[in-house]
C-alpha cells in the first residue's frame, strides 16, 4: 500500500498502482472516481489532498484510462460486451460510480459497430442521465417548497413561479417521478 | 438487570484530551508495526510443513499431478498409496519466534489396498475429484455441499471435512485455495474500502449491519483505508453498539464482529487487513476463559488447522479487554459478575498451561487473577454504567492508557 501521512496526523493507505494492473478494465477508473468523489475531501488539508490527487491522477493516466480505452477498442466483441454489461450493472446500482467513464463511453458509442455492445453502452449513459435528472428533480422539489411559501407571501411574482414550476414538471416527466 | 454504579474514579477525564491521547498512542503503534513489517520476513521453523496460498490454476495443476502419480502407481504395480501429513497433536509444532502453531513434517502413508485405510483413501480420492472439478470450473463449494455430493460414501460430514483438511495438506496449500469454503459468520464495518471482483465496496456505507464477510476471500482485495486500528469484537451485541454509534468516525478504525467463535473466513479477513495495512489490532472479548480462548485463536490459530496458521493467525493482535483486572478498575458491579463454574476453571487452567500463554507474563497475571477471584463478566456488563459507557469511556480509556495484553 502507498501510505500517506497527512499534516493532521491522519494516515491514508491506497493500493499500489502495480496491483491495479490485474483488475478488470473498467474497475480502476471507477475506483479513482470513487475516491475523488467520496473520500478525498475528508483527507486532511488542501496540500494533502493535492498529494493524493496527484497519485490518483498517476493511476488514471498510467493504468486506468489506457486499460479502459484499449478494452473498449478491443477487437474481441465479447470482451467489449462484458465491460459494457458490467457498467450497466453498476450504473443501475450506483450511478455516481460511472461518472468518471462517461466521456470514454460517449466516444465508444459513436464508433461501436456491434449492436448489443452499443445498446449496453447507451443504457449506461441513459441510466446515469436518469439518475442525474432524478437528483436535479429532488433538488428542484425542495426548492419548489420554498417557492410555494414565497409565492404565498408575495415575495416572488407569478411569472417567476410559473417558470420554475414548468421546469420542475418537465424534470418530473423525464425522470418518471411523481409530483408530491 | 445490573444496578447502575459509578465508573472508576480518575478515568473520566476530558473526552477530547483522551481521544487525542488515544490517537497518539495508536499512531505510535502503527509506526512501530510498519517498521517491524518492513524489517521482518517470515521464516518457518525447521521441520514445519511448508504451506502456501496458491491461485486456482496452480491448485488445479497440483490435483492433476497427484492423479497422474496415482495412475502411474496403478499401472506399475496395481497398488497405490498417498503420503498424507499427519494432523495429530504429536505433529503440531509451536513456533515460539512467530507465536504460531504449525504442522510438522510427519507423514502417514495411506494404502488403497489395506482394510484399515481403504475407506479413508476412497473418500480422499473423491475429495480430490471434487476439488479438481471446482478448480476447473472456477466455482466454490461449502463443506456442507461437498458432504452432500456423496452422502453414502462420506456417511458423516466429519469424514468429508477431515478429507478436505487432508487433501489441503497433501497439496501443501490452505483450504481456501481448494475452492472449498466454510460459511462465514463475521461482519465488518468502518474505514475500509475493498474490491470484490468488479465491485468496489465501502465498508462505511453498509448501514449499521455492516458488510457480511464473504467466504470467497480470494476474490477480495483491500484497496483503500484511512483506519488507524482494527477492533475485533467477540459479541455481536457490542459490535452493534459501536456500529450504531458510528464509533469509527470518532476513532478511525475497522470493526470486525466475530459473532462468537472465530470462524475461518473472519480470521482470514482479519489476517488480510493486518498484513496489508499494518495497523494495530485489538480484541475485545468477554472476561471469561472462553473469551481468552477466542482471543488465542485469533492470535496463533487453532490446533485443528495448525497447517494454515500462517494464513489465519494474527500474532500481533492485542487483548484490549475485558481483562479480569478491568472488573475492579472499571467498577463492574458485583451483581453483573457471574461465578465461574467447573468448566470455566478447567479451561482457565488449560489456558495457563499453554506455552504461548506462559511466555506472556501480563496474560498469565490476568488469568491467575481470574482463577483467584473466580468471577467472569460479559462485555455488556459495562453497560451497567450506561449504554454509551463502552464507546465513550471504556474503549477510549483503554486505548489512551495503552492498557492491553
Amino acid at each position: 500500500m502507498k501510505v500517506f501521512r497527512l499534516s493532521n496526523g491522519q494516515i491514508v493507505q491506497i493500493i499500489d498502482k502495480e496491483k491495479i494492473q490485474n483488475w478488470d478494465p473498467e474497475t480502476p477508473v471507477l475506483f479513482v472516481n470513487f475516491i475523488l468523489d467520496k473520500k478525498l475531501e475528508t483527507y486532511g488539508g488542501s496540500k494533502d489532498q493535492a498529494e493524493i490527487r496527484a497519485y490518483l491522477n498517476e493511476i488514471l493516466e498510467d493504468i486506468a484510462i489506457p486499460k479502459l480505452t484499449n478494452a473498449l477498442k478491443s477487437p474481441d466483441q465479447n470482451a467489449r460486451l462484458a465491460i459494457a454489461k458490467s457498467l450497466v450493472d453498476i450504473s443501475k446500482k450506483k450511478p455516481d460510480m460511472v461518472k468518471g467513464v462517461l466521456g470514454f463511453l460517449q466516444d465508444a458509442e459513436k464508433v461501436e459497430k456491434a449492436a448489443e455492445v452499443k445498446a449496453n453502452i447507451t443504457q449506461v449513459l441513459k441510466n446515469y442521465d436518469k439518475a442525474l435528472k432524478r437528483k436535479q428533480y429532488e433538488a428542484k422539489r425542495k426548492k419548489m417548497r420554498e417557492l410555494d411559501e414565497r409565492l404565498k407571501t408575495g415575495k416572488i411574482s407569478a411569472d417567476e413561479y410559473v417558470k420554475e414550476r414548468k421546469e420542475f414538471l418537465i424534470l418530473g416527466v423525464e425522470t418518471g417521478a411523481e409530483e408530491d | 438487570m445490573c444496578a447502575k454504579k459509578q465508573p472508576a474514579v480518575g478515568l473520566s477525564i476530558d473526552p477530547a484530551a483522551r481521544k487525542e491521547k488515544a490517537i497518539s498512542v495508536l499512531r505510535d503503534a502503527f509506526e512501530q508495526k510498519l517498521k517491524e513489517a518492513t524489517q521482518q520476513g517470515y521464516d518457518l521453523p525447521e521441520g514445519a510443513l511448508v504451506v502456501d496460498e496458491i491461485p486456482a490454476d496452480a491448485a488445479f495443476k497440483k490435483t492433476v499431478e497427484i492423479a497422474k502419480t496415482l495412475y502411474d502407481q496403478i499401472m506399475e504395480s496395481g497398488r497405490f498409496a498417498l503420503d498424507v501429513p499427519s494432523r495429530s497433536s504429536s505433529n503440531i509444532i509451536y513456533d515460539e519466534n512467530n507465536d504460531l502453531l504449525l504442522l510438522g513434517d510427519k507423514m502417514n502413508r495411506k494404502w488403497f489396498h489395506s482394510l484399515t485405510s481403504v475407506e479413508d483413501m476412497t473418500q480422499l480420492i473423491k475429495i480430490l475429484e471434487i476439488v479438481n472439478q471446482l478448480l476447473e470450473k472456477r466455482i466454490h463449494a461449502t463443506k456442507r455441499e461437498v458432504f452432500y455430493n456423496d452422502v453414502n460414501l462420506f456417511k458423516e460430514q466429519v469424514n468429508s471435512d477431515n478429507c478436505i483438511e487432508d487433501l489441503s495438506t497433501v497439496l501443501n496449500t490452505i483450504r481456501n485455495s481448494t475452492n472449498i469454503v466454510a460459511s462465514a459468520m463475521g461482519k465488518a464495518v468502518g474505514r475500509l474500502r475493498i474490491r470484490d471482483q468488479r465491485d468496489i465496496i465501502d465498508l462505511e456505507a453498509m448501514g449499521s449491519g455492516g458488510w457480511a464477510i464473504t467466504p470467497f476471500l480470494d476474490n477480495v482485495e483491500i484497496i483503500e483505508s484511512d483506519a488507524e486500528f482494527v477492533l475485533v469484537i467477540e459479541k455481536d451485541a457490542a459490535a452493534m453498539r459501536l456500529s450504531e454509534a458510528k464509533w469509527w468516525k470518532d476513532y478511525p478504525c475497522i470493526i470486525i464482529s466475530g459473532r462468537g467463535a472465530a470462524d475461518i473466513a473472519t480470521r482470514m479477513f482479519l489476517k488480510k487487513i493486518n498484513k496489508v495495512l499494518n495497523i494495530p489490532t485489538f480484541c475485545l472479548v468477554d472476561s471469561d476463559p472462553y473469551g481468552h480462548y477466542i482471543y488465542s485463536i485469533y492470535l496463533r490459530g487453532s490446533k485443528k488447522l495448525s497447517y494454515e496458521s500462517p494464513f489465519l493467525a494474527t500474532p500481533n493482535i492485542h487483548l484490549l479487554g475485558v481483562l479480569t483486572r478491568d472488573l475492579d478498575s472499571y467498577n463492574v458491579p458485583k451483581e453483573c459478575r457471574i461465578p465461574m463454574n467447573k468448566t470455566d476453571i478447567t479451561r482457565c487452567q488449560q489456558m495457563l498451561a499453554e506455552s504461548f500463554v506462559q511466555k506472556n507474563t501480563r496474560w498469565v497475571a490476568d488469568l491467575e487473577l481470574m482463577m483467584k477471584i473466580k468471577e467472569k463478566a460479559e462485555i455488556q456488563s459495562l453497560s451497567a454504567h450506561g449504554f454509551e459507557y463502552l464507546t465513550e469511556e471504556y474503549l477510549p480509556s483503554k486505548i489512551a492508557t495503552a492498557d492491553w495484553i
